[in-house]
């Protein structure tokens, strides 16, 4: 998961008193907070333990030894990422526009943030992007097969657009279309790196809404819809069996006669 | 363990060895584990998965053919750089792929295995009116029960939803599903108040469309397996453990016993 500012993410999950629903990558993040606030390795690993018990004081902390231990050592090498956002500019976007099918010009607009992301993170990185091939598709809101996902990063090579690891197993692609850094006609600043392609559909005019509760952005169904599907399911849920409203009674009042 | 033993880049960059104790050294050396030490090591099976996976998507990515395609074409078709991939994809493989016995005799079982669950899937749809009892039910009745059955679906998935964001113990979770399905069966009994039609209507319902029968189990399971004791003369078979027994299995001995089920008033079975 891409967090830009992660500053502002580690706040943010300090702030909440609810258990993270990804608890490896919060303690992974977390790390780097609290190392970056001069702590040691020791203040670290209690800091996280005090974490997990406000969040669930069942929580039975041995079990969760070996996770700690293993953030801590992964995550200590690196330093904290504090992004404000990732700018697009009118020739990267043009790049996309020019794509003729609609899934890769989500899927090439999704490798540019990413390419520029880690770009920003790492000074050396030049163009490359790391990630997970479902990661990638998953970030861009594109739904292929394993094959035809193969086929589309291929046809993004042969515009010229992308290329590859020279490594027969390494699936590392690397974006060479990025603009120059000078380049300063901006035209859509990313500050978040969740539904990339969709945040291209909804620039493009396309009927998007932010989700109330989790941020999600979702195609709109209707004019009165505010959230996406899973935490309206949830609402749901809640609303008629956790917490259910009060039925309303109706009194009759009887005309009084005069 | 010399490293000349285990270690290529060792060897090529070696001051001590002579070009021919080299070239003999490189001949020899074991830098990987053969192929059929997979099944051995979960870690080597990983690598090898994975390795197999992501050259093929390679392979996909820069020729547009799978490397099963690419390995089927002719010598003498191939571009300099699908041969120069074949050649990096020998070299980098993670495991030895020499026909050594062991390997060769793990590749026969690979193909006698190969595909074996899907050999023995039976051609012959599933005929599901062996769980009905045959009681004639009403349009009306069917469709009342089926419209409990589709807003317990969506129940069940509002509470899916909510169970995945809120952290609920085991309890809690068996809890409140147990009083979801019990509240469904009070619906599903009051759009149908006869057992045996709820049950029929409930298999028509789980069972013509492919969707889940987690329901009609949970409600109606001593009913279905009323329905299939009628079927069979109330008899059931079952293996039973027989030092003297004709059907060996997973190296015990068993015989097949049968029993007759005697009904009870309400339906279940004794």
């Amino acid at each position: 998961m891409v967090v830009l500012n992660e500053r502002k993410y580690a706040e943010e999950l300090l702030a909440s008193e609810k258990f993270p629903e990804k608890p490896t990558s919060a303690l992974n993040r977390l790390v780097r907070y609290y190392k970056a606030d001069g702590n040691n390795r020791g203040e670290v690993r209690k800091l996280l333990e005090d974490y997990l018990q406000q969040r669930d004081p069942q929580l039975n902390l041995m079990k969760w030894q070996r996770t700690i231990e293993r953030a801590i050592r992964a995550q200590w090498k690196y330093e904290l990422v504090e992004i404000d956002s990732i700018p697009i500019t009118r020739s990267e976007m043009k790049i996309c526009e020019g794509i003729k099918q609609r899934e890769s010009q989500r899927l090439m607009f999704t490798l540019i943030c990413l390419a520029k992301f880690f770009n920003a993170v790492n000074e050396k990185n030049n163009g490359w992007v790391n990630q997970k091939d479902s990661d990638i598709f998953n970030s861009a809101n594109v739904k292929l097969t394993i094959r035809r996902q193969s086929i589309t990063l291929m046809d993004l090579r042969d515009l010229g657009l992308i290329e590859f690891s020279n490594r027969v197993d390494n699936i590392n692609i690397r974006v060479t279309c990025l603009s120059d850094p000078e380049d300063q006609d901006i035209v859509m600043q990313v500050t978040k790196f969740q539904d990339l392609g969709n945040q291209y559909l909804a620039y493009h005019g396309e009927k998007f809404l932010e989700c109330n509760m989790c941020g999600k952005l979702v195609r709109r169904a209707n004019n009165r819809q505010q959230h996406c599907r899973d935490c309206t399911a949830k609402i749901n849920y809640k609303q008629k069996r956790v917490s259910p409203a009060p039925k309303q009674t109706t009194t009759r009042f009887s005309r009084i006669s005069g | 363990m010399p490293k000349a033993w285990y270690d290529r880049p060792y060897i090529r960059q070696a001051e001590d060895m002579t070009e021919a104790e080299k070239e003999l050294a490189l001949r020899i050396v074991a830098d990987k584990k053969p192929y059929f030490m997979r099944y051995i090591y979960p870690m080597m099976m990983r690598e090898y998965n994975t390795y197999i996976a992501n050259t093929n998507k390679k392979c996909l990515r820069l020729f547009g053919i799978s490397t099963k395609e690419l390995f089927s074409l002719p010598q003498d078709e191939l571009m300099p750089e699908q041969q120069e991939f074949i050649e990096m994809y020998h070299a980098h493989m993670p495991v030895g792929m020499s026909s050594c016995v062991m390997n060769q005799i793990c590749r026969r079982f690979e193909e006698e295995f190969d595909g074996y669950i899907g050999k023995y899937k039976s051609s012959v749809p599933f005929d599901y009116n062996i769980l009905k009892s045959g009681v004639p039910y009403t349009e009306t009745q069917y469709n009342a029960v089926r419209a409990v059955y589709r807003d317990y679906l969506k129940c069940v998935d509002e509470f899916m939803a909510y169970t995945r964001s809120e952290r609920i113990d085991n309890d809690e979770y068996v809890s409140r599903r147990s009083v979801l399905l019990s509240e469904f069966e009070a619906n599903a009994f009051a759009a149908c108040q006869n057992r045996q039609q709820l049950c029929d209507i409930l298999v028509d319902v789980c069972y013509a469309k492919e969707t889940s029968k987690q329901f009609l189990w949970d409600i109606m399971g001593d009913q279905l397996i009323e329905n299939l004791l009628n079927k069979n003369g109330r008899v059931i078979h079952y293996p039973a453990k027989d030092r003297a027994g004709d059907i060996a299995f997973h190296g015990e001995r068993f015989t097949f016993k049968y029993k007759v089920m005697e009904g009870t008033e309400d339906g279940s079975v004794e």
